[in-house]
């Protein structure tokens, strides 16, 4: 009885202390992870999805709204990924912080530079389109810094005493991120700042031919991520869905088909005998998908072509056990490189 | 490597090194030169500041990056940032000026084609597939935005055709609260009372094409909704646990349980209440408004299963004597499975049953001869929906409601005892369209406790914003 009892009353106490860290509630894992590298310990961070979880068709569980309630800060993914649950669990929590327009909500899509916005006059005849671009930006490895940049100025915000904290991690995770990204030899000779802006503005190409500090061209001082895809550069890729463009776009692969032939739509048979042809006249290696789509089409893909299928997850945690940010797309590289360096 | 002979970092720390050598000599010289009689210490104190400030200087240009000497590969990589992006995007994703201000609208379309083996099935709700052939069940519209930083509003016209007559209803309108302290929310206009959960949904988010039996019976044909104000609050526990007090007139054709107007026809049997006459009142007090009062709870049994619970009841005065009370008494149950790798929400199963209880004091009637009584109803439904393939659901539902008390019960349609059953397969295209095949059988008293078979065709078309749904 005395268990029953006591169970009741802290069952009603409130779920946090007041002199508790930044209470983060982010809606994707990997949102979770990055908030984490910047946060440390004066953070406390819950993911909404898990890991290999649909984040497009989430139910709007009630416990979402007493997870969101006391929340310092809500991420969000933005560009109406969360669209179809997001609305009532933030209205429903009665906390003025996280809705949009409130002081801790946190679009983490601020900084980024968005592929695919549909033109003018776009409808759902396309398909699930999403009107403000392709939601999938953080399959690109290097999108996490602008992310880190947005939750790391809406945590010092919330917590300004943590400025320097939050800061001072940042630049720690921009660090570890650049170098297991263009390996330690190249940012130490060029710096990652520079590097970013070269790959975003999509120079890095040249830049790498320019010779460095020996006379040799950069591209010998090439390591990580950047390296072990460099020989695949140019090659084609089948995907499901879209959510791989910022990858392929990073990576200079080339996003041939999608199984899916309208993004949303399930693959007619005239279409999966297209993609079929068309997987055999580019010989193309690999095609890559979902945990949570369909499977009879890929089988059917992989029967008549031999094609390999590689089921990539899209958030941190998906390969299981792997919990921060550079581990993830680490396994996601190395994934991909060994497909496309498979024998076709 | 551009007149560079050690990186910056090598060079700032040899000129700190300087720098101390320098102050170290400044420290020592007065000792020495002051034997020698020439300069004054003062002017070697200003010389020696000087000294420091131009090393200072020199050293703070060295860390400067914008006059550092620049190698050849800055200069050909700044040449390079500096040329327009060849980078496909489109920039930060930026709405347009009217999308941000404007009210987000999206626009439903409900469509029954309808047969039963019954001419008159005795259908009683407002978006029920009656009569036989087509309808324009409902067409609802939905326009919702932020008002300003305190306040929501969200307004809901919906139409329908029958017997070749348009009409236009506002079936919501509310404004609500964004920012009110201490997990409250206050909500004013008209809305879906939230009594149990089939009551505050739209026809479209239905699983079945009736409504259930008791909310006719109980409320009116769209269940219960009027003008009114609402006050909600979630409590500080681990789990979700919801209370809300809400106070709505309680009049019109949806009031029936409270201060229902009648019509003029007095052979029509819905216009009584057991065979009790209803007086056309007007509101002299909170008595005579609906007093709403619910709790709700939900807990997460596993990652993939979720319960949710509530109980609720409604106070008010009713239309049978100027002060007799009507009390409904409602208990709902929701519990959905889900795994987490489903595929575009699929596979799922769902249970949701709901049960309510009127107990109703009714004033002696000497016109029809109906005692001072107090007439008691049940009515309850239990539904479960099994998504068994990508986009498929198969659903089943049985549907029970009873009355006691009263005169000529088993001829009256909303008191009389009657079971149902119904099953529905569904298919969803995508997330805006559905095709519902319904099969329906009914046993009422009221029909003579004949079975009456029910066919109906259902679709959905939905344009506009991309809703969200509800738990």
């Amino acid at each position: 009885m005395k268990t029953l009892i006591s169970t009741l009353l802290v069952s009603f106490l409130p779920a946090t202390s007041a002199a508790s860290p930044v209470r983060v509630v982010a809606t994707l894992p990997s949102l979770k992870a990055i908030c984490e590298e910047v946060g440390g310990d004066r953070v406390t961070v819950e993911a909404l999805c898990a890991p290999r979880q649909d984040p497009h068709f989430l139910d709007p569980k009630p416990s979402f709204i007493a997870t969101l309630r006391d929340a310092d800060l809500l991420l969000v993914n933005g560009l109406d990924y969360e669209v179809g649950w997001l609305g009532p669990i933030t209205e429903g929590a009665r906390n003025p912080r996280i809705v949009r327009g409130g002081s801790g909500f946190v679009d983490c899509s601020a900084g980024i530079s968005v592929l695919e916005v549909p033109a003018a006059g776009a409808s759902r005849a396309e398909g699930d389109v999403h009107p403000f671009g392709n939601p999938h930006y953080l399959t690109d490895p290097l999108n996490a810094l602008p992310v880190a940049d947005t939750i790391a100025s809406a945590l010092a915000r919330a917590a300004p005493a943590e400025a320097r904290y939050f800061e001072e991690r940042r630049k720690a995770f921009r660090r570890r991120l650049e170098e297991a990204f263009f390996g330690p030899a190249l940012l130490a000779e060029v710096g990652g700042d520079r590097l970013v802006r070269l790959a975003e503005s999509g120079r890095l190409e040249e830049a790498l031919a320019l010779p460095g500090a020996t006379g040799k061209p950069l591209r010998e001082s090439l390591g990580g991520w950047l390296a072990r895809m460099a020989p695949h550069a140019g090659k084609s890729v089948v995907t499901y869905h879209r959510d791989w463009s910022y990858f392929a776009r990073r990576f200079g692969l080339t996003v041939a088909a999608n199984v899916e032939p309208k993004p949303g739509i399930e693959p007619s048979a005239k279409h999966r005998e297209e993609v079929r042809e068309l997987l055999e006249r580019g010989k193309i290696p690999f095609l890559v998908t979902r945990p949570f789509v369909e499977r009879r089409s890929t089988d059917y893909l992989k029967e008549k072509t031999g094609v390999s299928v590689l089921v990539l997850p899209l958030e941190v945690g998906g390969f299981g056990g792997e919990r921060d940010v550079v581990t993830f797309h680490g396994k996601v590289v190395e994934e991909v490189a060994g497909a496309l360096a498979a024998p076709g | 490597m551009g007149g560079t002979a050690f990186p910056l970092k090598e060079r700032a720390r040899m000129d700190r090194f300087r720098l101390q050598s320098l102050a170290a000599g400044l420290l020592l010289a007065p000792l020495s030169r002051a034997q020698g009689q020439e300069p004054t210490v003062e002017e070697r104190l200003r010389a020696a500041e000087e000294r420091i400030r131009r090393l200072e200087r020199e050293l703070g240009a060295q860390r400067t990056p914008e006059t550092a000497p620049r190698s050849g590969l800055d200069e050909a990589l700044d040449r390079l940032l500096a040329k327009p992006s060849e980078a496909p995007g489109a920039g930060p994703a930026a709405p347009q000026a009217s999308s941000l201000l404007n009210p987000r609208i999206s626009v439903d379309l409900l469509f029954d084609a309808a047969a039963f083996s019954r001419e008159d099935p005795g259908l009683f709700g407002g978006h029920d597939p009656v009569p036989r052939g087509f309808k324009i069940t409902n067409l609802e519209f939905v326009f919702e935005n932020a008002v300003d930083p305190y306040f929501d509003l969200t307004v809901i016209p919906v139409m329908s055709v029958e017997e070749g007559e348009t009409g236009l209803e506002l079936e919501e309108a509310y404004g609500k609260t964004r920012a009110l302290p201490g997990n409250l929310r206050l909500l004013a206009g008209e809305w879906f009372t939230h009594f149990g959960r089939h009551n505050s949904m739209h026809a479209h988010a239905w699983e079945f094409s009736t409504i259930p039996l008791f909310l006719p019976r109980f409320f009116g044909p769209d269940g219960f909704r009027n003008p009114g104000l609402e006050l909600s609050w979630i409590a500080p526990t681990s789990f979700f646990l919801e209370g809300l007090a809400s106070l709505q007139q309680a009049d019109g054709e949806n009031g029936r349980s409270f201060s229902f107007e009648p019509t003029d026809d007095p052979t029509d049997p819905t216009q009584t209440l057991g065979g009790h006459s209803l007086l056309d009142e007007d509101v002299e007090g909170v008595r005579d408004l609906a007093t709403t009062l619910r709790l709700s709870a939900s807990t997460d049994l596993s990652e993939t299963t979720t319960l949710l619970g509530g109980v609720s009841a409604m106070f008010g005065d009713n239309a049978t004597g100027p002060h007799e009370r009507t009390a409904i008494y409602g208990a709902d149950l929701y519990l959905r499975w889900k795994p987490i790798e489903a595929r575009r929400g699929f596979p799922f199963v769902s249970w949701q049953t709901e049960a309510a209880w009127r107990d109703l004091e009714a004033a002696a009637d000497p016109s029809t001869g109906a005692p001072d009584e107090t007439l008691d109803d049940f009515g309850g439904y239990s539904q479960v929906v099994w998504g068994f393939f990508d986009r498929w659901t198969a659903g089943g539902r049985v549907d029970y409601a009873n009355g006691d008390g009263g005169l000529a019960r088993s001829d009256d349609p909303l008191r009389d005892r009657r079971a149902r059953g119904a099953l529905a397969l569904t298919w969803y295209p995508t997330e805006f369209s559905k095709l519902r095949f319904e099969y329906g059988l009914d046993r009422a008293a009221h029909l003579d406790d004949r079975l009456v078979s029910s066919f109906v065709l259902q679709l959905e078309f939905l344009i506009g914003t991309h809703a969200a749904h509800k738990f």
